[in-house]
């Protein structure tokens, strides 16, 4: 019994902290309080870019479909010429 | 890397060549309708990703597209007639007296004013440039298209749809 009293006595002796323990440690934890800052300004910059990247891609979609119906008029227009010509050679060839 | 530069901006002066200079805004002061399609080979490009395989139009424009690097379209319509000059046709046809181009069909209606021209363009005997001029007593249209066309599919173009008249 003796020896592990003696275990126990050295196990649970008080043990002096090393120096600026407590420096540290008052330390970690401001740097714990002020941490949450950075994360909403982190999720911030991500919300950010995020809706910045879905206007950008939004803008080029809208400009794309424009660009669509501008192509599709010219190529209607274009058709359509083509056609009245075609009808007016054959008109002529008849006459 | 002179040899590209070269050859590059060889490549671009031709269809440079193609691509009429319709400098024909001061019509557009006078028409009551008007439209001006300006479509390059980036938007083109860009465009024809957008295209649906659903809708018949679309999906030979998909086809169509792929030899082109152009459509531009300026087209004026008028309350009256006698609101543009021979010198705004000549403007158009003086371009197209360059070397390449060639007058494919011309109608002419004295009676009722009427003057429809189709010109293509070639290079090395293929066709990569085409012009349609459309002239009635108030209407002016000219249509440029740049890039070698496929005619028959062009002229399927919009026929379910109501033709721009």
């Amino acid at each position: 019994m003796r020896p592990f009293e003696d275990e126990l006595r050295n196990a649970l002796k008080p043990v002096e902290p090393p120096p600026g323990f407590a420096e540290r440690v008052m330390a970690r934890v401001e740097a714990r309080r002020t941490r949450p800052r950075y994360r909403w300004a982190a999720i911030a910059a991500v919300l950010l870019l995020t809706a910045g990247l879905g206007y950008r891609q939004h803008v080029q979609r809208q400009r794309a479909l424009e660009a669509k119906e501008q192509l599709m008029l010219g190529l209607r227009i274009a058709g359509s010429r083509l056609r009245e010509i075609r009808s007016q050679i054959l008109r002529e060839d008849l006459i | 890397m002179k040899v590209q530069l070269i050859a590059l901006l060889s490549f671009a002066s031709l269809l440079f060549g193609q691509r009429l200079q319709l400098n024909l805004d001061h019509l557009a002061k006078k028409a009551a309708k008007t439209e001006d399609v300006n479509v390059d080979g980036a938007m083109m490009q860009h465009a024809s990703s957008f295209l649906s395989d659903k809708n018949k139009d679309e999906k030979s424009a998909r086809k169509l597209v792929k030899g082109m690097d152009g459509v531009y379209v300026r087209s004026f319509k008028f309350d009256k007639p006698g609101e543009f000059t021979e010198a705004d046709i000549d403007s158009v046809r003086r371009q197209l007296q360059a070397p390449g181009w060639s007058r494919m069909v011309s109608t002419v209606d004295k009676k009722k004013g009427k003057i429809e021209e189709v010109y293509f363009h070639a290079t090395n005997g293929k066709s990569d440039g085409m012009v349609v001029l459309d002239i009635k007593p108030a209407k002016f249209e000219v249509v440029n298209i740049v890039g070698s066309v496929d005619m028959g599919r062009l002229s399927e173009m919009g026929e379910n749809k109501k033709a721009e008249q």
